[in-house]
Protein backbone atom coordinates (compact mmCIF):
# COMPACT_ATOMS: atom_id res chain seq x y z
CA UNK A 1 0.00 0.00 0.00
CA UNK A 2 1.82 3.38 -1.05
CA UNK A 3 0.68 6.32 0.69
CA UNK A 4 0.21 9.84 -0.41
CA UNK A 5 0.76 12.99 0.65
CA UNK A 6 -2.27 14.66 1.05
CA UNK A 7 -3.33 18.73 2.08
CA UNK A 8 -5.75 18.92 5.24
CA UNK A 9 -8.88 20.36 4.62
CA UNK A 10 -9.49 21.78 7.64
CA UNK A 11 -8.32 24.69 9.41
CA UNK A 12 -7.70 24.17 13.03
CA UNK A 13 -9.55 25.48 16.04
CA UNK A 14 -8.74 29.41 16.11
CA UNK A 15 -8.48 30.06 20.50
CA UNK A 16 -7.49 32.96 21.38
CA UNK A 17 -5.73 34.36 24.45
CA UNK A 18 -7.54 33.33 27.36
CA UNK A 19 -8.64 36.74 29.50
CA UNK A 20 -8.48 36.53 33.00
CA UNK A 21 -8.97 39.95 34.58
CA UNK A 22 -12.37 40.74 36.14
CA UNK A 23 -13.73 43.21 37.78
CA UNK A 24 -14.44 43.36 41.68
CA UNK A 25 -17.18 45.06 43.03
CA UNK A 26 -16.97 48.70 44.74
CA UNK A 27 -19.53 49.92 47.31
CA UNK A 28 -20.93 46.45 48.47
CA UNK A 29 -23.41 46.31 45.56
CA UNK A 30 -23.25 44.59 41.91
CA UNK A 31 -24.54 46.54 38.68
CA UNK A 32 -26.45 43.77 36.99
CA UNK A 33 -26.93 44.64 33.12
CA UNK A 34 -28.64 42.10 30.71
CA UNK A 35 -28.21 41.67 26.89
CA UNK A 36 -31.40 40.55 25.12
CA UNK A 37 -30.27 38.84 22.05
CA UNK A 38 -34.20 39.19 20.74
CA UNK A 39 -34.62 35.30 20.46
CA UNK A 40 -37.96 34.19 21.73
CA UNK A 41 -38.13 34.32 25.31
CA UNK A 42 -34.87 35.50 26.16
CA UNK A 43 -36.60 38.83 27.40
CA UNK A 44 -38.79 37.20 29.89
CA UNK A 45 -35.85 34.98 31.13
CA UNK A 46 -33.70 37.63 31.92
CA UNK A 47 -36.85 39.56 33.27
CA UNK A 48 -37.30 36.88 35.83
CA UNK A 49 -33.69 36.26 36.70
CA UNK A 50 -33.27 40.48 37.06
CA UNK A 51 -36.50 40.21 39.91
CA UNK A 52 -34.49 37.08 41.43
CA UNK A 53 -31.16 38.87 41.90
CA UNK A 54 -33.08 42.19 42.98
CA UNK A 55 -34.81 40.14 45.58
CA UNK A 56 -31.66 38.63 47.30
CA UNK A 57 -28.91 40.54 46.82
CA UNK A 58 -27.25 43.78 46.87
CA UNK A 59 -27.88 44.84 43.79
CA UNK A 60 -27.22 48.56 43.21
CA UNK A 61 -28.25 49.01 39.69
CA UNK A 62 -29.84 47.67 36.24
CA UNK A 63 -29.12 48.25 32.53
CA UNK A 64 -30.88 46.19 30.04
CA UNK A 65 -29.78 46.37 26.75
CA UNK A 66 -31.18 44.47 23.29
CA UNK A 67 -29.59 43.61 19.97
CA UNK A 68 -31.96 43.42 17.35
CA UNK A 69 -30.72 39.99 16.14
CA UNK A 70 -29.13 37.17 17.96
CA UNK A 71 -26.99 36.47 15.02
CA UNK A 72 -25.33 40.12 15.04
CA UNK A 73 -22.69 41.57 17.47
CA UNK A 74 -24.05 43.96 19.79
CA UNK A 75 -23.94 47.42 18.47
CA UNK A 76 -20.40 49.25 20.13
CA UNK A 77 -22.70 51.33 21.79
CA UNK A 78 -24.73 48.82 23.52
CA UNK A 79 -21.62 47.45 24.33
CA UNK A 80 -20.22 51.02 25.81
CA UNK A 81 -23.43 50.97 27.57
CA UNK A 82 -22.96 47.84 29.10
CA UNK A 83 -19.03 48.23 30.31
CA UNK A 84 -19.83 51.90 31.75
CA UNK A 85 -22.89 50.99 33.64
CA UNK A 86 -22.18 47.33 34.84
CA UNK A 87 -20.44 45.13 36.53
CA UNK A 88 -21.65 41.25 35.47
CA UNK A 89 -23.58 41.43 32.12
CA UNK A 90 -25.96 38.26 31.22
CA UNK A 91 -27.20 36.63 28.20
CA UNK A 92 -29.08 33.83 26.70
CA UNK A 93 -27.20 32.66 23.98
CA UNK A 94 -28.73 30.11 22.29
CA UNK A 95 -32.41 28.16 22.36
CA UNK B 1 11.23 20.95 -1.52
CA UNK B 2 8.07 21.93 -3.73
CA UNK B 3 6.52 25.32 -2.45
CA UNK B 4 3.35 22.90 -1.58
CA UNK B 5 5.86 20.81 0.88
CA UNK B 6 7.63 23.69 2.34
CA UNK B 7 3.46 24.79 3.37
CA UNK B 8 2.74 21.22 4.48
CA UNK B 9 5.78 21.34 7.32
CA UNK B 10 3.90 22.97 9.42
CA UNK B 11 2.12 20.91 11.98
CA UNK B 12 -1.39 19.31 10.82
CA UNK B 13 -1.58 21.12 7.24
CA UNK B 14 -0.99 17.61 5.74
CA UNK B 15 -1.61 13.85 6.01
CA UNK B 16 -0.57 10.96 4.51
CA UNK B 17 -3.63 8.14 3.09
CA UNK B 18 -3.58 5.62 0.59
CA UNK B 19 -5.08 7.44 -3.36
CA UNK B 20 -7.71 4.47 -3.30
CA UNK B 21 -10.91 5.56 -3.89
CA UNK B 22 -12.60 3.68 -1.19
CA UNK B 23 -9.91 3.97 1.39
CA UNK B 24 -9.74 7.73 0.84
CA UNK B 25 -13.71 7.63 1.35
CA UNK B 26 -13.00 6.25 4.44
CA UNK B 27 -10.52 8.02 6.07
CA UNK B 28 -12.35 11.35 5.18
CA UNK B 29 -15.55 10.16 6.69
CA UNK B 30 -13.78 9.09 9.86
CA UNK B 31 -12.06 12.80 10.00
CA UNK B 32 -14.98 14.47 9.83
CA UNK B 33 -14.40 15.86 6.28
CA UNK B 34 -16.89 14.35 4.02
CA UNK B 35 -20.60 15.76 3.82
CA UNK B 36 -21.18 11.94 3.41
CA UNK B 37 -20.60 11.08 0.30
CA UNK B 38 -17.09 10.06 -1.68
CA UNK B 39 -14.83 12.58 -2.03
CA UNK B 40 -11.38 13.00 -3.84
CA UNK B 41 -8.62 12.47 -1.98
CA UNK B 42 -6.76 15.91 -2.05
CA UNK B 43 -3.54 14.64 -2.64
CA UNK B 44 -0.64 17.73 -3.08
CA UNK B 45 -0.17 16.87 -7.01
CA UNK B 46 -4.51 17.55 -6.88
CA UNK B 47 -4.16 20.24 -4.73
CA UNK B 48 -1.15 21.72 -7.31
CA UNK B 49 -3.66 21.44 -9.79
CA UNK B 50 -5.84 23.48 -8.51
CA UNK B 51 -4.12 25.84 -7.57
CA UNK B 52 -2.77 26.40 -11.24
CA UNK B 53 -5.35 28.94 -11.25
CA UNK B 54 -4.66 30.75 -8.29
CA UNK B 55 -2.43 33.80 -8.51
CA UNK B 56 -2.08 34.85 -4.95
CA UNK B 57 -0.60 33.48 -1.97
CA UNK B 58 -1.15 30.44 -1.45
CA UNK B 59 -0.63 30.49 2.81
CA UNK B 60 -2.74 33.99 2.62
CA UNK B 61 -6.67 33.72 3.71
CA UNK B 62 -8.52 34.87 1.43
CA UNK B 63 -11.26 35.30 4.80
CA UNK B 64 -11.40 33.55 7.89
CA UNK B 65 -14.34 31.58 8.06
CA UNK B 66 -17.46 31.54 11.16
CA UNK B 67 -18.10 30.00 13.56
CA UNK B 68 -14.52 28.40 13.90
CA UNK B 69 -13.11 31.57 12.27
CA UNK B 70 -11.19 29.34 10.43
CA UNK B 71 -8.64 30.56 7.93
CA UNK B 72 -9.46 30.07 4.60
CA UNK B 73 -6.04 29.83 2.37
CA UNK B 74 -6.11 28.93 -1.28
CA UNK B 75 -4.19 25.54 0.10
CA UNK B 76 -7.26 24.27 2.45
CA UNK B 77 -9.95 25.56 -0.22
CA UNK B 78 -7.73 24.10 -2.63
CA UNK B 79 -7.82 20.90 -0.83
CA UNK B 80 -11.86 21.10 -0.34
CA UNK B 81 -12.71 21.61 -4.07
CA UNK B 82 -10.32 18.39 -5.38
CA UNK B 83 -12.85 16.61 -2.51
CA UNK B 84 -15.63 17.91 -3.84
CA UNK B 85 -14.62 16.69 -7.23
CA UNK B 86 -13.64 20.48 -9.07
CA UNK B 87 -12.11 20.72 -12.36
CA UNK B 88 -8.94 23.13 -11.61
CA UNK B 89 -10.76 25.83 -14.04
CA UNK B 90 -13.54 25.83 -11.56
CA UNK B 91 -11.53 27.03 -8.14
CA UNK B 92 -11.53 30.56 -8.84
CA UNK B 93 -14.96 30.70 -8.38
CA UNK B 94 -14.80 28.35 -5.32
CA UNK B 95 -12.41 30.90 -4.32
CA UNK B 96 -14.73 34.01 -5.03
CA UNK B 97 -17.58 32.80 -3.34
CA UNK B 98 -15.96 32.24 -0.39
CA UNK B 99 -14.31 35.93 -0.78
CA UNK B 100 -18.30 37.00 -1.09
CA UNK B 101 -19.87 35.02 1.67
CA UNK B 102 -17.56 36.44 4.40
CA UNK B 103 -18.06 39.85 3.65
CA UNK B 104 -20.34 41.47 6.56
CA UNK B 105 -23.58 41.96 5.09
CA UNK B 106 -23.90 38.33 4.32
CA UNK B 107 -23.59 37.49 8.34
CA UNK B 108 -21.85 34.01 7.56
CA UNK B 109 -21.34 33.57 11.25
CA UNK B 110 -25.54 33.66 11.54
CA UNK B 111 -26.05 31.31 8.59
CA UNK B 112 -23.39 28.87 9.79
CA UNK B 113 -24.54 28.19 13.13
CA UNK B 114 -28.59 29.01 12.75
CA UNK B 115 -31.47 26.53 13.22
CA UNK B 116 -32.75 27.72 10.22
CA UNK B 117 -32.24 25.59 7.46
CA UNK B 118 -30.95 27.59 4.46
CA UNK B 119 -27.43 27.02 2.62
CA UNK B 120 -25.75 29.58 0.37
CA UNK B 121 -26.76 29.41 -2.86
CA UNK B 122 -24.22 30.81 -5.69
CA UNK B 123 -25.69 32.18 -8.63
CA UNK B 124 -23.07 32.92 -11.37
CA UNK B 125 -22.81 35.16 -14.33
CA UNK B 126 -21.19 36.49 -16.89
CA UNK B 127 -18.68 34.80 -19.26
CA UNK B 128 -17.35 32.19 -17.24
CA UNK B 129 -20.32 30.86 -16.90
CA UNK B 130 -20.20 29.54 -20.29
CA UNK B 131 -16.81 28.72 -20.46
CA UNK B 132 -16.87 26.23 -17.88
CA UNK B 133 -20.10 24.56 -19.28
CA UNK B 134 -22.08 25.81 -15.97
CA UNK B 135 -25.94 24.54 -16.56
CA UNK B 136 -28.32 27.74 -16.44
CA UNK B 137 -31.34 25.58 -18.04
CA UNK B 138 -33.16 22.35 -17.26
CA UNK B 139 -32.30 20.56 -13.83
CA UNK B 140 -29.68 23.65 -13.46
CA UNK B 141 -30.50 23.38 -9.92
CA UNK B 142 -30.37 19.68 -9.76
CA UNK B 143 -27.95 17.10 -10.72
CA UNK B 144 -26.01 16.48 -13.51
CA UNK B 145 -23.78 19.51 -14.55
CA UNK B 146 -19.81 19.07 -13.09
CA UNK B 147 -19.55 22.36 -12.51
CA UNK B 148 -22.53 23.43 -11.08
CA UNK B 149 -22.21 20.45 -8.82
CA UNK B 150 -19.08 20.76 -7.60
CA UNK B 151 -18.79 24.24 -7.40
CA UNK B 152 -21.55 24.02 -4.93
CA UNK B 153 -20.00 21.23 -3.27
CA UNK B 154 -16.74 22.81 -2.71
CA UNK B 155 -17.67 26.10 -1.14
CA UNK B 156 -20.05 23.84 1.24
CA UNK B 157 -17.43 21.36 2.34
CA UNK B 158 -15.41 24.37 2.86
CA UNK B 159 -18.02 26.09 5.56
CA UNK B 160 -17.84 22.79 7.07
CA UNK B 161 -14.17 22.07 7.66
CA UNK B 162 -12.69 25.62 7.81
CA UNK B 163 -15.62 27.10 8.84
CA UNK B 164 -16.17 24.29 11.30
CA UNK B 165 -20.07 24.38 10.67
CA UNK B 166 -20.17 20.51 11.62
CA UNK B 167 -23.77 19.26 11.74
CA UNK B 168 -24.96 19.38 15.21
CA UNK B 169 -21.75 21.24 16.69
CA UNK B 170 -21.26 24.47 14.75
CA UNK B 171 -24.57 23.95 12.06
CA UNK B 172 -27.39 23.99 14.18
CA UNK B 173 -29.68 23.42 11.66
CA UNK B 174 -32.88 22.06 13.13
CA UNK B 175 -33.81 19.59 10.50
CA UNK B 176 -31.09 20.26 7.70
CA UNK B 177 -32.14 20.65 3.65
CA UNK B 178 -31.01 19.19 0.68
CA UNK B 179 -29.15 22.15 -0.35
CA UNK B 180 -26.42 21.38 2.03
CA UNK B 181 -24.33 19.45 -0.53
CA UNK B 182 -24.58 21.48 -3.11
CA UNK B 183 -26.45 25.31 -4.62
CA UNK B 184 -24.84 26.48 -7.20
CA UNK B 185 -26.11 27.87 -10.85
CA UNK B 186 -25.80 30.01 -13.54
CA UNK B 187 -28.27 32.85 -14.06
CA UNK B 188 -30.33 32.02 -17.71
CA UNK B 189 -29.32 34.96 -19.34
CA UNK B 190 -30.24 34.33 -22.87
CA UNK B 191 -33.56 33.67 -20.99
CA UNK B 192 -33.92 36.74 -19.44
CA UNK B 193 -36.15 39.54 -20.97
CA UNK B 194 -34.39 42.15 -18.68
CA UNK B 195 -30.89 42.88 -17.10
CA UNK B 196 -29.23 40.15 -16.21
CA UNK B 197 -28.87 40.29 -12.20
CA UNK B 198 -25.02 40.90 -12.11
CA UNK B 199 -25.61 44.13 -14.64
CA UNK B 200 -28.65 44.88 -12.23
CA UNK B 201 -26.47 45.16 -9.22
CA UNK B 202 -23.73 46.97 -11.15
CA UNK B 203 -21.40 45.10 -12.74
CA UNK B 204 -20.09 45.46 -16.19
CA UNK B 205 -21.57 42.42 -18.42
CA UNK B 206 -18.40 41.13 -19.24
CA UNK B 207 -17.82 40.23 -15.52
CA UNK B 208 -17.49 37.02 -14.46
CA UNK B 209 -19.32 37.22 -10.69
CA UNK B 210 -20.78 35.39 -8.55
CA UNK B 211 -24.10 36.24 -6.32
CA UNK B 212 -24.28 34.37 -2.85
CA UNK B 213 -27.85 34.41 -1.24
CA UNK B 214 -28.25 32.77 2.72
CA UNK B 215 -31.21 30.89 0.93
CA UNK B 216 -33.75 28.59 2.01
CA UNK B 217 -34.37 25.72 -0.83
CA UNK B 218 -36.81 26.47 -3.52
CA UNK B 219 -40.34 26.56 -3.41
CA UNK B 220 -42.21 25.75 -6.36
CA UNK B 221 -44.37 27.82 -8.25
CA UNK B 222 -46.65 26.01 -10.83
CA UNK B 223 -48.82 28.60 -13.07
CA UNK B 224 -49.92 26.44 -16.13
CA UNK B 225 -52.57 28.61 -17.25
CA UNK B 226 -51.57 31.86 -17.03
CA UNK B 227 -50.95 34.42 -19.75
CA UNK B 228 -50.64 37.39 -18.67
CA UNK B 229 -48.00 39.17 -16.25
CA UNK B 230 -50.82 39.94 -13.52
CA UNK B 231 -51.90 36.16 -14.04
CA UNK B 232 -48.37 34.99 -13.59
CA UNK B 233 -47.53 37.43 -10.60
CA UNK B 234 -50.69 36.97 -8.74
CA UNK B 235 -49.65 33.19 -8.40
CA UNK B 236 -46.25 34.08 -7.33
CA UNK B 237 -47.85 36.53 -4.87
CA UNK B 238 -49.88 33.64 -3.07
CA UNK B 239 -46.84 31.55 -3.13
CA UNK B 240 -44.36 34.28 -1.34
CA UNK B 241 -47.55 35.58 1.43
CA UNK B 242 -47.11 32.64 3.72
CA UNK B 243 -46.64 33.21 7.66
CA UNK B 244 -43.90 30.75 8.38
CA UNK B 245 -40.79 32.78 6.81
CA UNK B 246 -38.28 34.91 8.76
CA UNK B 247 -38.38 37.74 5.64
CA UNK B 248 -41.60 39.15 7.37
CA UNK B 249 -39.02 40.17 10.41
CA UNK B 250 -35.86 40.81 9.41
CA UNK B 251 -34.72 43.19 6.40
CA UNK B 252 -33.21 40.55 4.05
CA UNK B 253 -33.76 39.84 0.39
CA UNK B 254 -35.42 36.41 -0.58
CA UNK B 255 -35.25 35.41 -4.34
CA UNK B 256 -37.92 35.27 -7.06
CA UNK B 257 -36.79 32.46 -9.34
CA UNK B 258 -38.24 32.81 -12.93
CA UNK B 259 -37.78 30.31 -15.59
CA UNK B 260 -37.81 31.68 -19.05
CA UNK B 261 -41.03 30.96 -20.12
CA UNK B 262 -42.66 32.70 -17.18
CA UNK B 263 -39.98 35.86 -17.48
CA UNK B 264 -41.13 35.74 -21.43
CA UNK B 265 -45.05 36.02 -20.43
CA UNK B 266 -43.82 38.85 -17.65
CA UNK B 267 -41.35 40.51 -19.96
CA UNK B 268 -43.64 40.57 -22.83
CA UNK B 269 -46.49 42.17 -20.91
CA UNK B 270 -44.73 45.37 -20.16
CA UNK B 271 -43.24 44.27 -16.95
CA UNK B 272 -39.62 45.72 -15.95
CA UNK B 273 -37.85 43.79 -13.14
CA UNK B 274 -38.68 46.70 -11.32
CA UNK B 275 -42.18 46.19 -11.89
CA UNK B 276 -42.30 42.66 -10.76
CA UNK B 277 -41.10 43.47 -7.60
CA UNK B 278 -43.20 46.70 -6.87
CA UNK B 279 -46.31 43.88 -7.62
CA UNK B 280 -45.09 41.53 -5.25
CA UNK B 281 -44.35 44.34 -2.67
CA UNK B 282 -47.90 45.09 -2.67
CA UNK B 283 -49.88 41.60 -3.36
CA UNK B 284 -47.59 39.41 -1.54
CA UNK B 285 -49.37 40.08 1.92
CA UNK B 286 -50.45 38.19 4.94
CA UNK B 287 -53.04 39.78 6.79
CA UNK B 288 -51.65 40.18 10.86
CA UNK B 289 -54.76 38.33 11.80
CA UNK B 290 -53.42 35.16 10.04
CA UNK B 291 -50.48 34.66 12.46
CA UNK B 292 -50.53 33.00 15.42
CA UNK B 293 -51.36 34.99 18.55
CA UNK B 294 -47.86 34.76 19.86
CA UNK B 295 -46.23 35.96 16.90
CA UNK B 296 -48.84 38.94 16.97
CA UNK B 297 -48.02 39.52 20.82
CA UNK B 298 -44.14 38.61 20.75
CA UNK B 299 -42.87 40.03 17.00
CA UNK B 300 -45.11 42.29 15.50
CA UNK B 301 -46.25 44.27 18.89
CA UNK B 302 -42.75 43.86 20.65
CA UNK B 303 -40.04 43.43 18.16
CA UNK B 304 -41.48 45.18 15.66
CA UNK B 305 -43.16 47.66 17.21
CA UNK B 306 -42.46 50.08 15.32
CA UNK B 307 -44.47 48.95 12.07
CA UNK B 308 -46.76 46.77 13.81
CA UNK B 309 -46.98 48.37 17.35
CA UNK B 310 -50.88 49.47 16.69
CA UNK B 311 -51.42 48.28 13.79
CA UNK B 312 -55.11 46.84 13.13
CA UNK B 313 -55.37 42.72 12.88
CA UNK B 314 -56.30 43.37 9.41
CA UNK B 315 -53.27 45.35 8.52
CA UNK B 316 -51.74 43.08 5.70
CA UNK B 317 -48.53 42.42 6.13
CA UNK B 318 -45.39 42.38 3.83
CA UNK B 319 -43.00 39.95 3.17
CA UNK B 320 -40.28 42.66 2.61
CA UNK B 321 -39.44 45.46 4.16
CA UNK B 322 -38.95 47.04 0.71
CA UNK B 323 -40.23 46.07 -3.23
CA UNK B 324 -36.32 46.49 -3.65
CA UNK B 325 -35.68 43.72 -1.54
CA UNK B 326 -36.80 41.02 -4.20
CA UNK B 327 -34.23 39.57 -5.98
CA UNK B 328 -35.44 38.56 -9.34
CA UNK B 329 -32.98 35.85 -11.35
CA UNK B 330 -33.96 34.06 -13.96
CA UNK B 331 -32.99 29.95 -14.00
CA UNK B 332 -33.73 26.96 -15.81
CA UNK B 333 -34.78 25.67 -19.04
CA UNK B 334 -38.86 24.94 -20.55
CA UNK B 335 -41.52 24.73 -18.53
CA UNK B 336 -43.95 26.66 -16.59
CA UNK B 337 -42.83 26.63 -13.04
CA UNK B 338 -40.44 29.64 -11.35
CA UNK B 339 -39.73 29.18 -7.91
CA UNK B 340 -39.62 31.45 -4.37
CA UNK B 341 -36.52 30.94 -2.46
CA UNK B 342 -36.76 32.95 1.25
CA UNK B 343 -33.60 33.06 2.96
CA UNK B 344 -32.50 33.23 6.44
CA UNK B 345 -33.29 36.23 8.23
CA UNK B 346 -30.75 38.70 8.93
CA UNK B 347 -28.70 38.79 5.56
CA UNK B 348 -27.98 40.41 2.32
CA UNK B 349 -27.22 38.80 -0.61
CA UNK B 350 -23.49 40.13 -2.09
CA UNK B 351 -22.04 39.76 -5.57
CA UNK B 352 -18.03 39.94 -6.22
CA UNK B 353 -16.66 39.82 -9.57
CA UNK B 354 -13.53 37.40 -10.94
CA UNK B 355 -10.40 39.65 -10.69
CA UNK B 356 -7.04 39.38 -11.36
CA UNK B 357 -4.59 39.92 -8.36
CA UNK B 358 -3.65 43.40 -10.03
CA UNK B 359 -7.80 44.28 -9.70
CA UNK B 360 -8.45 43.71 -13.42
CA UNK B 361 -11.87 42.19 -14.70
CA UNK B 362 -10.97 38.55 -15.67
CA UNK B 363 -11.95 38.08 -18.86
CA UNK B 364 -11.30 34.41 -19.15
CA UNK B 365 -10.88 32.05 -16.79
CA UNK B 366 -8.44 30.45 -18.35
CA UNK B 367 -6.41 33.03 -18.82
CA UNK B 368 -5.59 32.94 -14.90
CA UNK B 369 -3.91 29.28 -15.44
CA UNK B 370 -0.20 29.94 -14.21
CA UNK B 371 2.68 28.01 -15.79
CA UNK C 1 -20.16 38.72 25.68
CA UNK C 2 -16.13 38.05 24.72
CA UNK C 3 -15.68 41.95 24.30
CA UNK C 4 -17.53 42.93 27.87
CA UNK C 5 -15.26 40.54 29.34
CA UNK C 6 -11.57 41.35 27.71
CA UNK C 7 -13.22 45.04 29.36
CA UNK C 8 -13.28 43.69 32.89
CA UNK C 9 -16.75 42.76 33.29
CA UNK C 10 -17.93 39.46 35.08
CA UNK C 11 -20.09 37.84 32.42
CA UNK C 12 -22.42 34.57 31.79
CA UNK C 13 -24.36 33.01 28.72
CA UNK C 14 -27.52 30.83 29.58
CA UNK C 15 -27.88 28.22 27.05
CA UNK C 16 -29.89 24.82 25.94
CA UNK C 17 -28.29 21.53 26.15
CA UNK C 18 -28.17 21.24 22.51
CA UNK C 19 -26.59 24.18 22.05
CA UNK C 20 -23.62 23.69 24.52
CA UNK C 21 -20.76 22.47 22.60
CA UNK C 22 -21.15 25.44 20.39
CA UNK C 23 -21.18 27.77 23.56
CA UNK C 24 -18.01 26.00 24.57
CA UNK C 25 -16.39 26.81 20.81
CA UNK C 26 -17.16 29.92 20.60
CA UNK C 27 -16.01 30.70 23.91
CA UNK C 28 -12.71 28.99 23.13
CA UNK C 29 -12.38 31.01 19.67
CA UNK C 30 -13.04 34.66 21.54
CA UNK C 31 -10.67 33.97 24.01
CA UNK C 32 -13.12 33.00 26.61
CA UNK C 33 -12.31 29.42 27.30
CA UNK C 34 -14.19 29.83 30.99
CA UNK C 35 -16.88 32.08 29.86
CA UNK C 36 -19.32 30.59 32.81
CA UNK C 37 -22.51 29.19 31.21
CA UNK C 38 -25.68 28.58 32.52
CA UNK C 39 -27.70 25.21 31.91
CA UNK C 40 -31.39 25.62 31.06
CA UNK C 41 -33.89 22.62 30.08
CA UNK C 42 -34.43 22.97 26.37
CA UNK C 43 -36.21 24.64 24.58
CA UNK C 44 -36.77 28.38 25.66
CA UNK C 45 -38.57 29.44 22.43
CA UNK C 46 -41.93 28.11 21.99
CA UNK C 47 -42.77 28.13 25.32
CA UNK C 48 -45.54 29.93 27.82
CA UNK C 49 -44.14 32.82 30.14
CA UNK C 50 -45.08 30.13 32.81
CA UNK C 51 -43.04 27.75 31.80
CA UNK C 52 -40.20 30.29 31.05
CA UNK C 53 -40.64 31.03 34.65
CA UNK C 54 -39.85 27.58 35.47
CA UNK C 55 -36.42 27.66 33.20
CA UNK C 56 -35.50 30.80 35.23
CA UNK C 57 -35.69 29.30 38.78
CA UNK C 58 -33.10 26.49 37.16
CA UNK C 59 -31.37 28.68 36.55
CA UNK C 60 -31.23 31.09 39.37
CA UNK C 61 -29.21 29.05 41.69
CA UNK C 62 -26.41 29.19 39.31
CA UNK C 63 -26.68 32.57 38.66
CA UNK C 64 -26.64 33.34 42.36
CA UNK C 65 -23.23 31.23 42.96
CA UNK C 66 -21.95 33.56 39.90
CA UNK C 67 -22.81 36.89 41.89
CA UNK C 68 -22.58 35.88 44.76
CA UNK C 69 -18.56 35.22 43.99
CA UNK C 70 -18.00 38.69 43.09
CA UNK C 71 -18.99 39.76 46.85
CA UNK C 72 -16.18 37.96 48.47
Amino acid sequence: MTLKRCVSPEAPVAAAAAVSLEKRVEGGGIRLGILDNSKANADHLLQFLLDAAGGSLPISGTVKRRKPAASRPAAAEVVEDLAREADFVLSAMAD
Amino acid sequence: MSAIDKLLAEPGAGFEAEDDSEAAFEYCMQHGWSDGLPVVLPTTERVERMLAYCDRPWDQPVAMLAPRFGAATPLRLAANAVMAGCRPEYFPLVMLAIEAMAEEPFNLYGIQATTHPCAPLVIVNGPGAKELGMNSGHSALGAGNRANATIGRAVRLSLVNIGGAIPGLGDMSTYGDPTKFTYCAAENEAGNPWQPLHVERGFPPQATTVTVVAAEPPHNVNDHESYTAVGLLTTMAGTIASTGQNNTYYASEPVVLLSPEHAATIGGDGYSKQAVKDYLFAHARVPMHKFSKENIERRFRMKLAHRYGNADPDTLVSMVERAEDFIVVVIGGAGKHSAYIPTFGNTHAVTRALKHADGTLVESIESMRGT
Amino acid sequence: MATLRKRGLRTAVICTEPFLKLAQAQAKTFGVPDLPIIMIPHPLGGISVEQVEGRAHVAWPQLEKLLTEMLK
